[in-house]
């Protein structure tokens, strides 16, 4: 038995906190130990190691030292039974040795202060007869021959006190001194520990054993070089801390910890990631000098923790590189159970898991793991073939820690290990992933198929790490051979695909320019990960804007009229694709804020106005763009123009009317035919049958109002008509329609618009769009789909153009022209009416 | 005063000594230290020659001890073992009497016995006394 007292010349140190870690560390790890409290003018230790006889101690429990000392002092043959002074003390999980305390009595009851009274007159330590060192010698002894302990920890009192001085002396084999920073503690300190290295001892006794411990290490010492002075005597005398400070040795510091401390918790042998702190981790080192038997298992555990810690701090924190990241969510502090015996699923068997991750319902998703090398196959056995976890992952300890996760498909048993993976799968992607392991593509593609939006960003981050683009970062990765066209194309081709409007939304948001998530990033890591207007350039380009016209039309619509603050506006990229790389003109991009401006500044102050300032009249011209803005492509409900003269001329085959008389006369009956499927396809059946399927008028409308008018019903059933899907063929008469709108409103070199290629008023039965500007527009709609390389806008274009007037298959001959030739075609007939003098740009 | 005198003194304190200690009375060490204090009152009136001078010698040392004054005891006999006269058989018994108290120390305190010699643990208790706690009033 080996016996440790720990000792502190000031109180308030930690002393009987660092004992009872001491107590139930040495007990996890399969030691006998037996703690003996001879604080006996304020006992407490039972408090610390948080007896279950407690509150026994407050009744019934009548033992401790103090009164078997009274019963001994004096030498008898027969002496109280042991057990009856003893509580026997229940070790943390897992742990296979045994812990007693001796209190020093049943204190604070009035019991043990009469008993403490007694025994100063009875165990006369003073008393040179030796009976009172005979009686200590002989509880100590009588410990160590009927229990057979491995250790024996002693509590001895603050200061100088006879028993204090008996416990170090006498009875200890190593004294842990603990002192406070500050001159006082160690002044105190030193002259006690010089005194303890020159006492007598016993003639089987070692020479006593001293380590200083510095607690509560927050505050600075008011003379640091006295106090280091004095600290570098006392490690001449004890041990430190090897290979620390200038000496080579330093004390061990145990800092002080709010949470822990305060709340005087014992964590001593325990293994759960959330007990540790770092004043647990400074008990762990000492524990390895203090007991050098148990100093490889000491290590073991300080391991153990650290690397479940750094797993758990990394499930809950929310911390992340990139937004992806953080929307797929930490884990709650909830979800996680630590220092879990899971059961097989079969019964049979069990296994310890440091921590298990669960949903909000159902079975367990993820258990970590620590193991030794060399365990792996066996813990992959139980967790694969006992249980119904997702993910495994096993903290190896080899020379370091190692990080192996192992996941499965939730149909399958085997699990298999994630290679090039160090962040642990999140919450959401086990709703997310049939496998957790398998982030590729295809897998987050599947989830946004699924509705999943908190995929896009992941995979609009995968686009840019792939295509080389967003920042310096992805120019170097580019050039390391991150750069990986054909898996940028397949990510931009599945999220083109994208059926759902939710997470279309999501799509143009997160590709958008600028968008959130590289901000995000840059706020982060501004060094690295800068955003250059040259790459968002290039994504504008080649991410948002062919999804801007692949992505279903409701959701585009929706990103163009998102705001979020005075001067941002959904991004023109789209648009700028068309009318500058395709067109050869200019579209400038210019925000909200402004034009704005510019139209505050050109136009005249309202009388009423006259009082506000400028920013107040930016204001209100940037609230009224917004509102045009947002209305400039719609998706109508009210009867396309071209249905309206279908119903008038079957009423009225020589009706020579205005369109507006027309709408008047027939709109309540096309009204009702667009609510009838039936009745709407049979029409534009016949009307398919005549070649007059319009883009423009009947299925969608663009006026020289500036807006952009789609007409889904009638969409829908001609695209049952045609064999395409609604979605593609929306697609093909938006691309139309703003082509046209881009003919119109976008600037040529000389910053004109095109007024000669105004859409017709159709104020009448006889007014009809140019045949060349249809023509045009089409060439231009089908050299966009060209670029954009969909198939399925591909086919729904080619469908529609062979049920459409003469002209809209003009596109077929056309192609063999040149960009050049075509951009010629185009600038021509746009100059056509300004050379008549039209009106100038800015009286629209 | 006188060795009668003495004498009916000593007997009484002893059958009063007797009796606390029969009847476990907290004093009983005290009344032996009384004792011992009329024992060596009489050894000074009666020469170690004599039985009877031999016999409070022997009384003193005794009660001595069984007040738990061992110091006492110790120093007495030593005292008394010096004394010119002292025969050879008081030396020998004086010093079994000591021995007999380390024996039934070492019987009440079995288990320390077992590792230590109470003659250390005395040699240390007196230093102790000297030096106080942690022997820091040395």
């Amino acid at each position: 038995m080996e016996t440790v007292a720990f000792y502190s010349y000031k109180g308030g140190v930690g002393r009987s906190l660092l004992l009872a870690n001491a107590a139930r560390f040495l007990a996890t790890l399969g030691k006998g130990v037996v703690a003996l409290d001879f604080d006996f003018e304020a006992p407490g230790l039972h408090y610390k190691l948080g007896a279950p006889q407690h509150s026994d101690l407050a009744s019934a429990f009548n033992g401790g030292a103090v009164p078997y000392l009274n019963a001994t002092a004096g030498g008898t043959t027969a002496p109280p039974p042991l057990a009856a002074h003893m509580l026997g003390l229940p070790v943390p999980p897992g742990g296979d040795g045994w812990l007693r305390l001796m209190p020093a009595g049943p204190a604070p009851r009035q019991e043990y202060w009469a008993a403490f009274k007694e025994l100063g007159e009875r165990l006369r330590l003073g008393d040179p007869s030796g009976r009172g060192f005979m009686a200590l010698l002989d509880l100590q002894a009588r410990i160590a021959d009927e229990l057979k302990p491995d250790y024996l920890l002693i509590d001895a009192r603050t200061g100088v006190t006879e028993l204090g001085g008996l416990a170090t002396t006498i009875l200890a084999d190593t004294v842990v001194c603990m002192f406070a920073a500050n001159q006082e503690s160690l002044d105190g300190t030193l002259v006690v520990v010089e005194a303890l290295k020159a006492a007598p001892r016993l003639a089987n006794q070692k020479p006593i054993r001293v380590v200083p411990a510095l607690s509560r290490t927050t505050a600075k010492p008011p003379d640091e070089e006295r106090f280091a002075k004095g600290v570098k005597r006392l490690l001449d005398l004890g041990e430190g801390k090897k290979g620390q400070g200038d000496t080579g040795s330093a004390p061990f510091a145990l800092p002080h910890d709010d949470a822990f401390g305060a709340s005087e918790r014992v964590v001593g042998g325990e293994r759960k990631a959330s007990a540790f702190s770092p004043l647990y981790k400074a008990y762990l080192q000492l524990f390895q000098t203090l007991f050098p038997s148990r100093a490889q298992p000491a290590l073991r555990v300080l391991e153990r923790l650290e690397a479940v810690a750094d797993v758990r701090e990394g499930l809950t924190s929310d911390r992340e590189h990139y937004e992806s990241e953080y929307l797929l969510g930490p884990w709650s502090a909830t979800a996680i159970q630590e220092g879990v015996l899971c059961k097989a699923d079969s019964g049979k068997g069990s296994r310890y898991a440091d921590l298990i991750c669960s949903g909000e319902t159902g079975p367990p998703l993820m258990v970590v793991e620590y193991v030794e090398d060399g365990a792996i196959d066996e813990a992959l056995e139980f967790w694969g073939k006992s249980t119904e976890v997702r993910c495994v992952v096993l903290l190896v300890r080899t020379s370091y820690v190692e990080r192996q996760i192992f996941t499965r498909d939730i149909e399958e048993r085997k699990l298999r290990r994630v290679e090039h993976r160090w962040d642990l799968p999140r919450p959401r992607e086990f709703e997310l992933l049939r496998d957790v392991g398998d982030r590729s593509v295809e897998s987050m593609l599947d989830a946004v198929r699924h509705g999943h939006i908190e995929a896009v960003a992941w995979l609009v981050n995968e686009w840019r790490d792939s295509s080389g683009e967003g920042g310096d970062m992805h120019r170097k990765m580019r050039g390391r051979g991150y750069w990986r066209p054909e898996r940028a194309q397949r990510i931009l081709d599945g999220l083109a695909a994208t059926e759902d409007h939710r997470c279309a939304e999501e799509i143009l948001r997160r590709a958008r320019p600028g968008g959130y998530d590289l901000r995000h990033r840059g706020r982060h890591f501004p060094d690295d990960w800068d955003v250059d207007e040259e790459s968002e350039q290039k994504i504008a380009k080649d991410l948002f804007a062919p999804l801007f016209w692949r992505l279903p039309v409701e959701a585009v619509l929706k990103s163009m009229e998102e705001r979020r603050y005075p001067g941002d506006f959904g991004s023109l990229a789209g648009y700028q694709l068309l009318a500058q790389d395709l067109m050869g003109l200019s579209y400038p991009g210019r925000s909200a804020l402004e034009e704005a401006r510019a139209l505050a500044a050109r136009l005249p102050v309202p009388r009423d106005n006259r009082d506000e300032g400028e920013d107040e009249r930016v204001l209100m011209w940037l609230h009224r763009s917004r509102r045009q803005q947002s209305e400039r492509v719609r998706l109508s409900e009210e009867p396309p123009p071209a249905l309206i003269w279908e119903e008038m001329l079957r009423e009225d085959q020589y009706w020579h009317g205005t369109f507006e008389e027309a709408k008047e006369k027939v709109g309540d009956k096309a009204r009702k035919m667009l609510g009838s499927g039936v009745g709407l396809r049979r029409r534009l059946k016949e009307i398919a049958a005549r070649r007059e399927l319009t883009t423009q008028g009947l299925l969608g409308s663009y006026e020289a109002s500036d807006r952009i008018e789609l007409y889904p019903q009638v969409i829908t059933a001609a695209a049952e008509v045609l064999g395409v899907a609604p979605r593609y063929l929306k697609s093909v008469v938006f691309i139309h329609l703003s082509t046209w709108a881009m003919a119109y409103e976008a600037n040529d070199l000389d910053g004109q618009r095109g007024y000669g290629f105004a859409p017709s008023p159709r104020t009448s039965l006889f007014d009809r769009e140019s045949p060349a500007h249809v023509a045009l527009v089409q060439a231009f709609t089908h050299r966009l789909i060209g670029v954009l390389r969909d198939p399925n806008l591909q086919a729904a274009f080619e469908e529609l153009s062979k049920q459409q007037p003469e002209p809209y298959a003009r596109w077929e001959p056309m192609r063999k022209l040149s960009l050049e030739k075509l951009r010629m075609f185009l600038l021509t007939a746009r100059a056509s009416a300004s050379v008549l003098g039209l009106p100038p740009e800015d009286t629209r | 005063m006188e060795a009668d005198s003495l004498n009916s003194l000593v007997t009484g304190a002893i059958w009063r000594a007797e009796q606390l200690e029969a009847h476990n009375i907290k004093s009983a060490p005290q009344a032996w230290a009384e004792v011992s204090s009329l024992e060596e009152e009489l050894a000074k009136v009666l020469p170690v020659s004599g039985p009877e001078g031999r016999i409070a010698r022997r009384g003193a040392v005794r009660a001595a001890l069984k007040a738990g004054d061992y110091a006492r005891a110790e120093a007495m006999a030593g005292c008394y073992s010096a004394e010119d006269a002292a025969p050879k058989s008081l030396k020998t018994e004086l010093a079994k009497i000591l021995e007999e108290d380390t024996r039934a120390m070492a019987r009440r305190f079995r288990y320390a016995a077992r590792h230590h010699s109470p003659r250390e643990a005395r040699d240390l208790a007196r230093r102790f006394r000297q030096a106080g706690a942690f022997g820091l009033a040395a």
